[in-house]
C-alpha cells in the first residue's frame, strides 16, 4: 500500500484537512498516453484471466486446465518480451515503463521455470 | 468423475479456521476434511496459491500421509493457481516493490539506485498513482461522488448508462486495475475537468 498517500487511507475527515490531496494529480496528455500504453500491456493478462478462470463462461469448456495454463504462461512471457522491445526507446516512452516490464517479466519467468522443471 | 467420464467439482469442506494460518494448521485442517470423507488415499493434485505457508502446508501434508503409509509427492502434486501468478506479475508491473528484476536488467547503463528512486516517485506520482489518488478523492465524500456523477450526466445526457463514478484498483484482484483504466478512458474529459476545478477551488 506504499503508493497511497497517508491521507488517502484515512477513513474519514473533511476536505479542509487535506486541501492538497489532488493538487499535482492532474493527468497530463503524456500521462494519458502512458495509461494507454499500460493498458495495452495489461490487456492479454486481463483476457487470459477471464478465459482461464474457474467455471468459465461457456459450459463444457476446459477452462483452467493445466494443458491450457502452460501455453498461456508462455504466451504472456513472450508478450512481455515483445513489450520490452516495443517500449525500449526512452526518447518516446518513459524509461520507468521498461523497468516495470522487466520486473513483471522476472516474476513471471520464476514461475515459468518452476513449471518447466515439473512438466517438461 | 462420473461413470461417463465427466469431470465434476464439489465443495467438501468450508471449515472455520482457528489459530494462525501456518502450514501445519492448514495441513491439519485439510486432513480433517479428507478423514471426514475417508478419502485420504485419493489425493491427486492440490491447487493453492503461491504463498509460502501453502508450501509448508504441502510438506506437512506429505509427512502426515507418509505416517499413514500413503504416498504423496508434494513436488509433482502441487498445482499453482494461475490467477494468482497473473496477479503477482501484474501487481509487480504496476506497483512492484521488490527489486531483484533490476539485477538481471542488463539493458540499463544508468545508475540503479537513482533509477529505483525515480521509479518509486513515478509510482507514487506517475499516471497510475495520480489516477488512484483522483479515484480516492472522488470516493472520499458523498458530495464528491454526487458532484462527479452530476458532471457525467450533464456531459453524457440522460440516456447515458455507463459508469458514473471512477473506480479505483483493489489490492487483491488486479483486474480491478484494468477495469479502473478502462473506465478512466471512458470518463477522461470529466476526470480532467473535475480535478481542474477541485484544484482551482482550493
Amino acid at each position: 500500500m506504499s503508493h497511497l498517500p497517508p491521507s488517502a487511507i484515512e477513513p474519514q475527515g473533511n476536505d479542509q484537512d487535506n486541501p492538497d490531496l489532488v493538487t499535482g494529480d492532474e493527468l497530463t496528455r503524456d500521462d494519458w498516453d502512458d495509461l494507454q500504453t499500460i493498458f495495452q500491456i495489461l490487456k492479454p493478462f486481463q483476457r487470459l484471466t477471464l478465459q482461464l478462470q474457474g467455471t468459465g463462461t461457456q459450459r463444457n469448456h476446459a477452462n483452467g486446465y493445466l494443458a491450457r495454463v502452460l501455453p498461456a504462461m508462455d504466451d504472456l512471457l513472450a508478450h512481455l518480451e515483445e513489450a520490452k522491445q516495443a517500449y525500449s526507446d526512452s526518447s518516446i516512452y518513459s524509461s520507468h515503463l521498461l523497468t516495470s516490464i522487466n520486473h513483471a517479466w522476472a516474476i513471471l519467468d520464476r514461475y515459468v521455470q518452476i513449471h518447466f522443471l515439473l512438466y517438461y | 468423475m462420473t461413470e461417463l467420464g465427466v469431470l465434476h467439482s464439489a465443495t467438501l469442506g468450508f471449515e472455520r479456521f482457528y489459530g494462525p494460518h501456518s502450514g501445519r494448521n492448514i495441513a491439519q485442517s485439510f486432513l480433517r476434511v479428507l478423514d471426514k470423507y475417508k478419502i485420504d488415499t485419493k489425493v491427486g493434485y492440490v491447487t493453492t496459491d503461491n504463498a509460502s505457508n501453502n508450501d509448508t502446508a504441502l510438506v506437512e501434508l506429505g509427512a502426515m500421509l507418509q505416517e499413514r503409509n500413503i504416498h504423496f509427492d508434494l513436488i509433482t502434486s502441487r498445482v499453482r493457481c494461475f490467477g494468482h501468478i497473473i496477479n503477482l506479475v501484474v501487481k509487480g508491473f504496476l506497483w512492484g516493490s521488490d527489486w531483484e528484476a533490476f539485477e538481471a536488467n542488463i539493458a540499463y547503463n544508468t545508475d540503479i539506485a537513482k533509477e529505483l528512486h525515480l521509479l518509486k516517485s513515478w509510482r507514487k506520482k506517475g499516471p497510475m498513482g495520480k489516477l488512484h489518488n483522483i479515484g480516492i478523492w472522488i470516493l472520499r465524500t458523498p458530495q464528491h461522488c454526487d458532484h462527479f456523477s452530476q458532471r457525467v450526466r450533464l456531459a453524457r445526457g440522460q440516456e447515458y448508462t455507463g459508469p458514473l463514478i471512477s473506480l479505483i484498483g483493489n489490492i487483491t484482484r488486479w483486474s480491478r486495475d484494468a477495469d479502473a483504466l478502462e473506465q478512466a478512458f471512458e470518463l477522461r474529459d470529466i476526470l480532467d475537468g473535475f480535478v481542474r476545478s477541485a484544484v482551482t477551488e482550493e
